[in-house]
């Protein structure tokens, strides 16, 4: 069937990869099956994990915090998406233009996603401080009532998705960047001539024309938006009064403070299965995008 | 200005080594220890003062055990993570540094050996050395698993220089809780100075309970009991500090701020404080300030005491080379080291009743820290414990800021304990 050169090569290809292959394999693929077997166990990191069946999830099932940690981690990834790609495609398309200073802007930008996560949560603990901050400080020297950002269980969620966004968005509006320089500049400019405007160009060539990118980054920021923990970690500890305990930090605190592993790993599952869905919905969109630039 | 750059330092600090904490805890699997035959590895916690208190003690005990190689694990922050991370990659510490509120957790795990034996045929050290009350929270159902280096509880800190300036008598034994709530309204000044200290960590609300002859759960640790009415009144004594007699600081008043930090900056007039906080006053505090027994509730003035002491694991391979190195350290010259500094109570009676614990600086009347003892107790443990201790710290913050009724607000956080409790039994059975 297959040509001896083919072959050769199918063989060459396995070979360079096999390196990342097995560090996948051993680094990620076995602590997955161990944790899948741990979901199981009653496990506290001391002696041997004991079997307990379904218990550890019929635990979560049965536990109010779930539900509340559950709609709040909804909450923060729709608020964290949102947010997140419409300022990296608002950005994208600003910095798209023969702009003075250009690579200065994109540098900036750029610059919170390689700066340390523990830098970033010193600095905006800072700036939301009730007391010395530079937030409210802005808003008192603008006659504004001024808040106690992450110490309000109401504003705590939204003031951490703001510094979320902050962090990744360079990133986010790279790869949009990346999407728009591939837009043909024709169908711009024929569009141009046939006399649309700068709203119909955007909405008709450019937005349908993005669609892998739209995809690409809304599933990278659906993904992270469940995965946060550092900011969470670093600035709330989960509180106040839990209103900022996400998947992710309390799956460690399952895990590393309370030392119930078997209950971690059934919440590491869960999460699982709800990005496993995530991404299926975000795919079915997609499907759905291409139509329309079938369609254009 | 000074104030808020430290809370900004403070928080920097803490952030920087939570980080730093969670990369050890990562790499904890991959320190292990030369099973040479003569190696014991020992874990402990503690600021580098303490460490620098300990290295010499170990050489010398290197030097009168010629065939024992002592290998110091250093874990200054989240210690129980780091051990149970070595212990679950069987890489644990032959002699582990615990402290009572932890030790359960291990014990009912049957990882740490039975120490009764070992004492038991032991010709330097014995039981009566020691405060029985730490011999006590070093045990786990009637099984001694550590042996006790300091006594842990709280007393009342009080700014000697503030009492004078207002014409006030310093509290003293006897005193009670409305004679304290009068002291501190007298020296109160707005938002300058405050009478008594306020913190939401359970540590230094429960001495309120324990006086008034309540605790936060039943005997058998089957219930949290904070909605009994007996209970509930005690804990609204702490919160009318703050919100009835406005004695004690707010969060709008102060922030994050530590409580010892007000008191050194000369803020605070009074405060609930453990022996752990002299060294840090010994260098900063420039006032005269002292130590008094927490004021009586209906049951007199009761603190905890709780310990901290070495244990030798299951898995060592050496015991009688680990019960030399414990034997050494709960011994009478290690004791009146680590007492040197002020940092702690020392667990051993000879030495807490000589110069190496009464003398060698302020407070003056450190004799209080022994004096309050007989009527202590050991806070009462489960596994589960830093699971509730986090319920409780950040569920009622909202109480604590009398933005929500108290009661209402602990009403999830009890049913929650409750739940928590009843996980704890089935993990490690009833308690004796």
């Amino acid at each position: 069937m297959s040509h001896p050169a083919r072959r050769g090569e199918a063989k060459a290809a396995w070979l360079f990869t096999a390196p990342a292959l097995l560090g996948i394999l051993t680094l990620t693929g076995i602590p997955t099956l161990g944790s899948f077997a741990l979901s199981f166990a009653d496990w506290d990191l001391l002696g041997a994990p004991r079997f307990v069946g379904l218990a550890n999830y019929a635990d979560l099932l049965g536990d109010p915090l779930f539900y509340k940690v559950m709609a709040q981690t909804f909450l923060f990834a729709g608020l964290y998406v949102a947010l997140d790609m419409t300022l990296a495609l608002a950005l994208a398309l600003a910095l798209d233009q023969k702009v003075r200073a250009l690579a200065l802007f994109r540098t900036a930008y750029f610059l919170p996603v390689v700066c340390s996560m523990v830098a970033g949560a010193i600095l905006w603990a800072w700036i939301y401080d009730p007391r010395h901050g530079a937030l409210n400080a802005v808003l008192a020297g603008l006659g504004l009532p001024t808040a106690r950002w992450l110490a309000d269980p109401h504003l705590a969620l939204p003031a951490l998705v703001v510094v979320s966004v902050w962090k990744n968005l360079g990133y986010d509006m790279l790869l949009f960047l990346a999407g728009l320089q591939a837009v043909p500049q024709a169908l711009i400019e024929s569009a141009e001539i046939d006399g649309a405007s700068a709203w119909q160009r955007f909405r008709w060539i450019v937005l349908p024309l993005l669609g892998p990118s739209l995809l690409l980054v809304g599933v990278m920021a659906t993904i992270r938006a469940f995965q946060t923990f550092d900011t969470v970690f670093l600035m709330t500890e989960g509180g106040p009064h839990r209103s900022t305990t996400l998947m992710g930090y309390w799956l460690f605190q399952n895990a590393f403070t309370y030392f119930k592993l078997g209950k971690a790993s059934a919440l590491a599952y869960v999460v699982f299965a709800v990005l496993v869905g995530l991404s299926a919905l975000q795919w079915w969109a997609r499907r759905r995008l291409t139509h329309l630039e079938d369609g254009a | 200005m000074m104030g808020c750059l430290w809370v900004d330092m403070v928080r920097a600090r803490r952030a920087w080594r939570k980080a730093a904490a969670l990369a050890l805890i990562v790499l904890a699997a991959g320190c292990g220890d030369a099973d040479d035959g003569r190696t014991i590895a020992f874990s402990t916690w503690g600021s580098l003062d303490e460490i620098e208190t300990l290295r010499p003690l170990l050489a010398q005990f290197e030097r009168e055990n010629p065939d024992v190689r002592v290998k110091l694990v250093h874990i200054p922050d989240e210690y129980p993570h780091k051990v149970r991370l070595m212990a679950a990659a069987r890489r644990m510490p032959d002699v582990l540094f615990l402290e009572n509120q932890t030790l359960p957790g291990f014990a009912a795990r049957d990882v740490l050996r039975d120490l009764g034996p070992f004492l038991a045929q032991d010709t330097t050290i014995k039981p009566s050395d020691y405060f029985p009350q730490t011999m006590t929270a070093l045990s786990w159902k009637g099984t001694l698993y550590a042996i006790p280096r300091d006594l842990s509880n709280l007393v009342i800190f009080y700014n000697r220089a503030l009492f004078d300036a207002a014409h006030e008598p310093y509290p003293r034994a006897g005193w009670t809780y409305a004679d304290m709530v009068a002291a501190a309204k007298r020296i109160t000044r707005g938002d300058e100075r405050f009478g008594i200290g306020f913190a939401p960590y359970p540590i230094y609300w429960l001495p309120y309970l324990w006086s008034d002859g309540v605790d936060l759960f039943d005997p058998g640790l089957t219930r949290c009991t904070l909605l009994d009415p007996p209970v509930l009144a005690s804990l609204r004594r702490y919160h009318d500090l703050r919100w009835k007699h406005h004695v004690a600081p707010t969060e709008a008043q102060v922030g994050n701020a530590r409580m010892s930090q007000l008191f050194a900056q000369g803020k605070l007039a009074m405060m609930v404080g453990g022996r752990w906080v002299v060294p840090g006053f010994r260098k900063k505090v420039t006032f005269a300030w002292d130590v008094a027994p927490f004021p009586r509730g209906k049951a007199g003035s009761v603190v905890d005491a709780d310990a901290s002491g070495w244990a030798i694991a299951k898995s060592c391979q050496q015991p009688e080379k680990a019960w030399r190195l414990i034997r050494f350290l709960a011994g009478k010259e290690a004791c009146a080291a680590f007492s040197a500094s002020g940092l702690i109570v020392p667990a051993r009676l000879d030495v807490a009743k000589s110069a190496a614990f009464l003398g060698g600086g302020p407070p003056a009347a450190s004799q209080v820290f022994l004096d309050v003892i007989p009527a202590s107790r050991p806070t009462l443990t489960t596994p589960s414990y830093d699971e509730i201790v986090y319920e409780l710290i950040d569920g009622l913050g909202p109480a604590w800021n009398d933005e929500a009724e108290l009661e209402e607000t602990l009403k999830p956080i009890v049913a929650r304990i409750d739940a928590l409790l009843k996980e704890d039994r089935k993990v490690v059975g009833a308690v004796p």
